[in-house]
């Protein structure tokens, strides 16, 4: 019904303004009917009358009578019933459609866009329609001349003046801040605006404008923007929204978009032509952080956003080639970006003069382009449409634009300069910011994310992505998550102490037995779903990497691809916490060591370009991680002489006995470096032990693997998460320990003729190695029950820094535990990592295997 | 320690209040009952290596590990073996150290009743010689019953749990 209503519009484009009117009247009465859905009788009342009214008017024009003397029924008061919830949607999302489109208006005034003009009838549209469903009557009639403005001038292809726009754009925004204080306010004085649009809208501009007015109009145009802008400042309800809690979600939210937009960055940065796609995505991202920003009244940001955006805008239109130069200059953006956002949550704000530069730069390749096109004829695309009398204004305006486009910013920039990071604790200005408000704010959030999806179609391509994320995630503390998992853990232990307990065992009812695994499988789900809710994916992680290996790749002079496999891969929040700094150092070391400067690449018949690989897999119940490089590899030799030099190896070691795994996994000893010289990029030899200590303290196991010459790969071993391992239980006399998997190399029941005793220490031979036998028990002092190995069961155990052989009595089983600490009253024990709560509710401690076998490597080196 | 013999009775007055009482062999002791989180049934107790005798090992609170301490062992009594009437009482301790407060059991032979004990019923701890015992400053005082003929041991917890870890902590990471 709605649709056939916009199709009669269309098609009584000649008729009186006021048939139109009555037919938007119609309309918004059928919106507010279908809102409540049919109950509202004030509405139906009003459809009855304004439906009358239209029929009247259309009849008597078809009569060819004067219809300007007709009498509209009386106009229902506005927002007398609006609905708060429904109030603070439209608030929030029509302040954000101003702000997009006062920046549309000023774009074409400063001449830097093609004149969209479908983009600023579309937003006009909506707005009005939005007014609309809230019976926002002036405010609808006044966007309606606006758009009628708009078609004309689209329509007899005339430059728009943005002057009465931008009235237009102040009016709303003054109405939507009374309607916020009170939500039952009148409308403002409106009488002379809508007088000029609608004379506006009844010009014929291409015939009646002479070239010279029209310069003049788009001059005093630009005054008028300044003088808005200024006016714009001390807006009311900036206080209001930053008071309230959802200023980090904006800052969650655009730091997200701004990762996803290094991410876009890198990807051109590797491809060779440039994508339009990604031009356009990155343009979306700042212009939504602009967009938001400008909400929140934080001029900073929406600047730096705005001449980003600015520029994107340019290669969108094809008038600038994108250069490595301009896409340098993007990624400072996005890092100024960062900081900004940073400097909202008390880090170290940047300097005004740093974002005044950077802006600065952006303008100047932004007015490079206009400068270039004023002295060459222009060729862009915008061109072709416009007739030629329309060409010389062109021209001027772009020689102007420079001083225009820079002193708006100018301006707002030295009124911010003052507010700079303290933008974030507004004075409360707004006394009135009634409570009312404060409860809608979440909403108004949540309704602005899903407008900002609904507003545009032209920018409707990733928004739903983003809509989808907002929607579906929901930010919990990790302390409140924690304790749901340790909870569940509980249930677990519970659930099966009943289903263990004798008597239940006893127990033959089917029913109670059906009850029971029923009870079981919800509670093993229940285990699942808290578990897999602290997983979280590689993939920033992987992105943060992809811009180091960029950034180190520049500076170190080598021309080096990144990979990325597996980037989706998820792991327990907390390893990939940790896992970031390991990563870094790896991936620096494999483009400033691994990979060799060009020239060297192709003397060894390399494809210049040297590539490193990041990928993440799961293995056995672990995550591996593998940072490959096709560089020079590892130099055994080099290894060994370094080690010896700095004592690490004694000097009978050079030789060839020691398998490469062992060579290689000399270079995790700390302060050993082969490089030359010491870079600002690595050398230091600081790296690798760091990455060791990382990985081990979470339970990881290094690997790696290297063909001289050809590369390396280092591969990490991760465990899933870090609060639950992979343990085998094993019984010694009366208590049982979990051993962590990992550290298991092999379990067997020794033969007597394995064993063998050295100088009072027992030794095991194991295909050809000599392992020295130490019991479990002796190691915690608690009894045992086998006293010679023949009686127990021998595990290997092996860590990064120890290897060794435990006896214990027996081989429980194997089951994933969750780790628990063993409280801070308990001092820390050698050869304990913490306890595991075991299915019978008893304790269980889990040993620790590099503490364990520590004090016995030392005793017997 | 604050509460020593010098306090003057306002001393007292700090320490007066609700007490949870408890047997060790025949003699009676009691615990400031807002230090006890709650007492709950001998467990399954698995044992600590290299941590001293009176330390018996961790148990599971509801999926909380947490230590416990023979309390008999601690104070230098004859150990005996454990029977239905044993139990644990659960007590939170303050470190300076520690912001949240640490959850430590005790094993008692078996636990009495709530006693409320005003200032004026008690008296500083005795003393044995010139020095003062180790076990007589792990006392808050000595309550007097209203019988006249009973005594029970008013428990300084914080610092009987305290004592237990600290210098052993710092031996057992060396």
């Amino acid at each position: 019904m709605l649709q056939k209503l916009e199709g009669i519009n269309s098609e009584l484009a000649e008729a009186p303004s006021t048939v139109g009117q009555s037919l938007l009247r119609v309309r918004e009465c059928l919106y507010r009917i279908q809102e409540v859905g049919g109950d509202d009788a004030a509405a139906s009342n009003d459809l009855e009358e304004w439906l009358g009214y239209f029929v009247e008017l259309v009849q008597a024009w078809a009569a060819g009578e004067d219809v300007s003397s007709m009498v509209p029924p009386e106009q229902s008061g506005p927002a007398a019933a609006i609905d708060p919830d429904l109030l603070g949607s439209f608030l929030s999302s029509c302040t954000e459609s101003l702000t997009e489109l006062e920046d549309q208006l000023l774009r074409l005034e400063d001449g830097q866009a093609v004149q969209d003009f479908d983009e600023i009838r579309r937003r006009m549209h909506t707005i009005k329609g939005e007014c609309g469903v809230l019976s926002l009557h002036v405010a609808q009639e006044l966007c309606h001349y606006a758009e009628d403005f708009v078609t004309r001038a689209q329509q007899a292809n005339f430059p728009l003046t943005a002057d009465p726009l931008l009235r237009l754009v102040d009016w709303l925004r003054a109405m939507l801040r009374a309607l916020e204080a009170d939500s039952s306010s009148a409308p403002q004085d409106y009488q002379e605006l809508l007088e000029e649009l609608k004379r506006l809208a009844s010009l014929d501009h291409a015939a009646s404008v002479p070239l010279g007015q029209a310069n003049a109009e788009e001059e005093s145009g630009a005054e008028k923007v300044s003088g808005g802008l200024e006016n714009d400042e001390p807006v009311m309800f900036s206080a209001a929204i930053l008071e309230d809690e959802t200023l980090p979600d904006f800052l969650e939210e655009s730091n997200q978009h701004l990762d996803d937009c290094e991410a876009i960055l890198l990807e051109m940065d590797q491809a060779d032509g440039i994508d339009e796609e990604a031009i356009n995505r990155l343009f979306r991202v700042f212009h939504t952080i602009k967009g938001v920003a400008g909400f929140y009244d934080l001029d900073c940001i929406v600047r730096l956003a705005h001449s980003t955006e600015a520029l994107m805008d340019e290669f969108r239109k094809g008038n600038l080639t994108c250069n490595q130069n301009h896409l340098n200059l993007v990624f400072k953006s996005r890092d100024l970006m960062a900081r900004l956002l940073g400097a909202l949550v008390g880090q170290e704000a940047p300097m005004l003069s740093e974002l005044n530069h950077l802006v600065a730069q952006l303008q100047k390749e932004i007015d490079g382009k206009g400068a270039a096109a004023a002295a060459a004829p222009r060729e862009s695309v915008a061109a072709p449409k416009r007739p030629s009398p329309t060409e010389p204004t062109e021209a001027v305006q772009a020689e102007k634009e420079p001083v225009q486009a820079s002193a708006a910013p100018q301006g707002e920039a030295a009124a911010t300069s003052s507010q700079g990071a303290t933008d974030v604790v507004p004075p409360a200005k707004d006394a009135k910011g009634s409570s009312a408000e404060k409860t809608d704010s979440g909403k108004e959030q949540g309704a602005k994310a899903a407008a900002a999806t609904s507003k545009k179609p032209g920018e409707a391509a990733p928004a739903p992505k983003r809509k989808v994320q907002m929607e579906t995630s929901v930010k919990v503390s990790t302390q409140r998550m924690d304790a749901l998992v340790d909870m569940v853990g509980e249930l677990v232990i519970s659930q099966q102490m009943v289903l263990q307990h004798p008597d239940i065992e006893t127990l033959r009812s089917q029913r109670l037995n059906r009850n029971l695994s029923q009870m079981a499988k919800i509670t093993r789900d229940l285990q699942e779903s808290a578990m897999s809710l602290r997983m979280v994916t590689l993939k920033p992680t992987f992105q943060k990497m992809a811009r180091l290996v960029r950034d180190v790749s520049g500076k170190a002079g080598r021309l080096v691809k990144l990979q990325v496999t597996g980037e989706d891969t998820e792991l327990d929040r907390t390893v990939v916490e940790e896992i970031s700094d390991p990563l870094i150092h790896l991936l620096r070391n494999a483009v400033d060591h691994g990979i060799e400067p060009p020239d060297e690449r192709e003397e060894a018949g390399k494809p210049k370009q040297g590539t490193v690989h990041l990928r993440a897999y799961h293995q056995g119940g672990s995550i591996v991680i593998d940072i490959q490089d096709d560089g020079r590899g590892l130099n055994r030799e080099k290894i060994l002489e370094k080690a010896i030099e700095k004592g690490i190896l004694g000097a009978e070691a050079r030789r060839s006995d020691m398998s490469d795994g062992e060579v290689f996994r000399l270079i995790f000893q700390p302060g050993f470096s082969t490089a030359a010289k010491v870079t600002d990029i690595s050398g230091r030899g600081v790296g690798m032990d760091v990455v060791r200590k990382n990985i081990e303290s979470m339970r990881g196991k290094i690997e790696i693997t290297s063909e001289f010459g050809k590369g390396s790969t280092i591969s990490l071993r991760l465990p899933l998460t870090l609060a639950i391992i992979d343990g085998m239980i094993v019984r010694v006399g009366e208590d049982r320990f979990v051993i962590p998997t990992l550290a298991i190399e092999q379990s067997f029941r020794p033969s007597d003729s394995q064993v063998r005793s050295v100088l009072r220490n027992e030794m095991v031979n194991v295909r050809g190695n000599m392992l020295s036998v130490h019991r479990l028990s002796h190691l915690l002092s608690t009894p045992g029950r086998a006293q010679v190995p023949g009686e127990g069961i021998l595990i290997i155990l092996d860590s990064s820094s120890a290897r060794g052989c435990v006896l214990v009595d027996e081989i429980l089983g194997q089951q994933q535990v969750v780790i628990k600490s063993l409280g801070k009253a308990v001092p820390k024990l050698a050869g304990i990592s913490g306890g595991a709560i075991l299915g019978d509710g008893r304790v269980a401690l889990i040993l620790d295997v590099d503490t364990l076998l520590q004090p016995m490597a030392t005793a017997h080196a | 320690m604050q509460h020593q013999a010098t306090s003057v009775e306002a001393g007292f007055e700090k320490i007066a209040g609700k007490y949870l009482s408890f047997l060790l062999g025949n003699e009676e002791f009691a615990i400031e009952i807002l230090k006890i989180k709650e007492i709950i049934a001998l467990q399954e107790i698995t044992p600590l290596p290299r941590l001293p005798d009176y330390v018996k090992g961790v148990i599971n609170l509801r999926g909380r590990i947490i230590p416990v301490v023979d309390l008999r062992n601690r104070l230098g009594m004859p150990v005996t073996d454990y029977d239905h009437e044993t139990c644990i009482i659960v007590i939170d301790v303050v470190r300076e150290s520690e912001s949240e407060s640490i959850q430590i059991g005790v094993i008692v032979d078996s636990v009495r009743e709530v006693l409320n004990i005003g200032a004026s019923s008690i008296e500083a701890p005795p003393k044995y010689g010139s020095a003062p015992s180790q076990e007589a400053e792990m006392l808050l005082g000595i309550g007097k019953l209203k019988e006249g003929e009973a005594v029970v041991a008013l428990l300084d917890i914080d610092s009987v749990l305290s004592n237990l870890a600290i210098p052993e902590l710092a031996e057992a990471s060396e």
